[in-house]
C-alpha cells in the first residue's frame, strides 16, 4: 500500500511536500531519479569520484534553487536537474581546460566498489560483466552521439530538450542518436559481443 | 534513406523513445508489422537500446546523505534569521 502510494506521488508534488518541511520526500525524490542522473554524469565525465561530486553539487543547486522559490519548471523536474548536471560537467571541463579522454583505460577497476543491488556472486559477475561492456561501447562513440545518447536515454530529455540544450537542430538531434544506436550495433558485432 | 514506404530510422527511433503522436504510433507500429525490412530495422535498434537499459549506476549513499544533511542544515539557518 505505501509502495503504491509512493508510486503515484508525482515529482512536483514531491518537491511541493519537501517546500512544505518534509525531508522525507527530498529523499524519496533522489532515490527515484539518482540512477539516471549518476549514470549519464559518468558516462559524460567517466570518473567515479568526479562524478560523484557533480552528483551532489547538482542536488545542491537543486535544494538551493528550490529555498528560493526559484524553481520555473514544473512537470520537468528530471529534465532540469539533467540541465544542471549538465551545466556542471561543461564548468568543470571548461575550469580544467581539457576534453574527456577519449580511451577507456585504467578508469574500469574504480568501478568495483560501486553499490549494486543484492544478488548471488554469479549474477553479480554477469552483471558486472555486461556493465562494463555496455559502458566500454558507449565511450567509443564520437563525443557529440555520446552525448545525444546519454541526454536521451540515461537523462530522459527529449529530442527538443536536446536541441535546445546543445545548440543543435532537432533532427541533428536524432540523427546523433541513430547514429549513435547504429554505432553501438556495428561495434557490438565487431566485437562479437553477447550483452 | 527511407526503410518504408514514409517511414525513417529516425522515425524508428522517434518512436522507440515515444516521442511520436498516438496517430503516428498506430501508423508506425502497423508498417512495422507489415514491411519485413521496416521490422529489421526496427529490432536492431530496439535490441541496442534495451542493452543500454542493462548500464545503470548508482552514486554511493554517502553521497545521498551529504546531499540530505546538506538540505537539513539550509533549513536550519533559513529558520533561524
Amino acid at each position: 500500500m505505501t509502495a503504491m502510494r509512493k508510486a503515484i506521488i508525482s515529482d512536483e508534488e514531491l518537491i511541493v511536500q519537501y517546500l512544505n518541511g518534509n525531508e522525507a520526500c527530498l529523499k524519496m525524490i533522489i532515490n527515484r531519479h539518482k540512477s539516471k542522473i549518476y549514470t549519464s554524469i559518468y558516462l559524460l565525465v567517466r570518473d567515479t569520484y568526479l562524478a560523484e561530486d557533480i552528483f551532489q553539487d547538482t542536488f545542491v543547486k537543486v535544494i538551493n534553487t528550490l529555498k528560493k522559490g526559484q524553481y520555473k519548471e514544473e512537470g520537468r523536474f528530471m529534465q532540469w536537474v539533467m540541465r544542471i548536471a549538465r551545466n556542471l560537467v561543461i564548468d568543470h571541463f571548461r575550469r580544467v581546460a581539457k576534453l574527456p579522454p577519449i580511451t577507456d583505460s585504467d578508469g574500469n577497476d574504480v568501478f568495483s566498489g560501486m553499490s549494486i543491488l543484492e544478488e548471488n556472486r554469479e549474477d553479480e559477475m554477469i552483471r558486472e560483466q555486461t556493465t562494463e561492456r555496455v559502458r566500454s561501447l558507449i565511450q567509443e562513440l564520437p563525443e557529440e552521439q555520446k552525448e545525444v545518447l546519454v541526454l536521451r536515454h540515461y537523462g530522459n530529455l527529449s529530442f527538443k530538450d536536446i536541441s535546445e540544450l546543445t545548440g543543435v537542430s532537432i533532427n541533428t538531434a536524432l540523427g546523433r542518436m541513430r547514429y549513435a544506436l547504429i554505432n553501438m550495433r556495428k561495434l557490438i558485432e565487431k566485437y562479437n559481443l553477447t550483452l | 534513406m527511407p526503410m518504408h514506404e514514409s517511414y525513417t530510422e529516425d522515425d524508428l527511433v522517434r518512436f522507440i523513445y515515444n516521442e511520436v503522436s498516438q496517430k503516428e504510433y498506430r501508423e508506425i507500429k502497423s508498417a512495422i508489422e507489415s514491411d519485413t525490412e521496416l521490422s529489421n530495422a526496427y529490432l536492431s535498434l530496439y535490441k541496442v537500446v534495451k542493452q543500454l537499459d542493462m548500464l545503470a549506476m548508482e552514486p554511493q549513499s554517502s553521497t545521498v546523505e551529504i546531499i540530505v544533511e546538506h538540505s537539513q542544515h539550509s533549513s536550519h539557518l533559513e529558520t533561524s534569521i
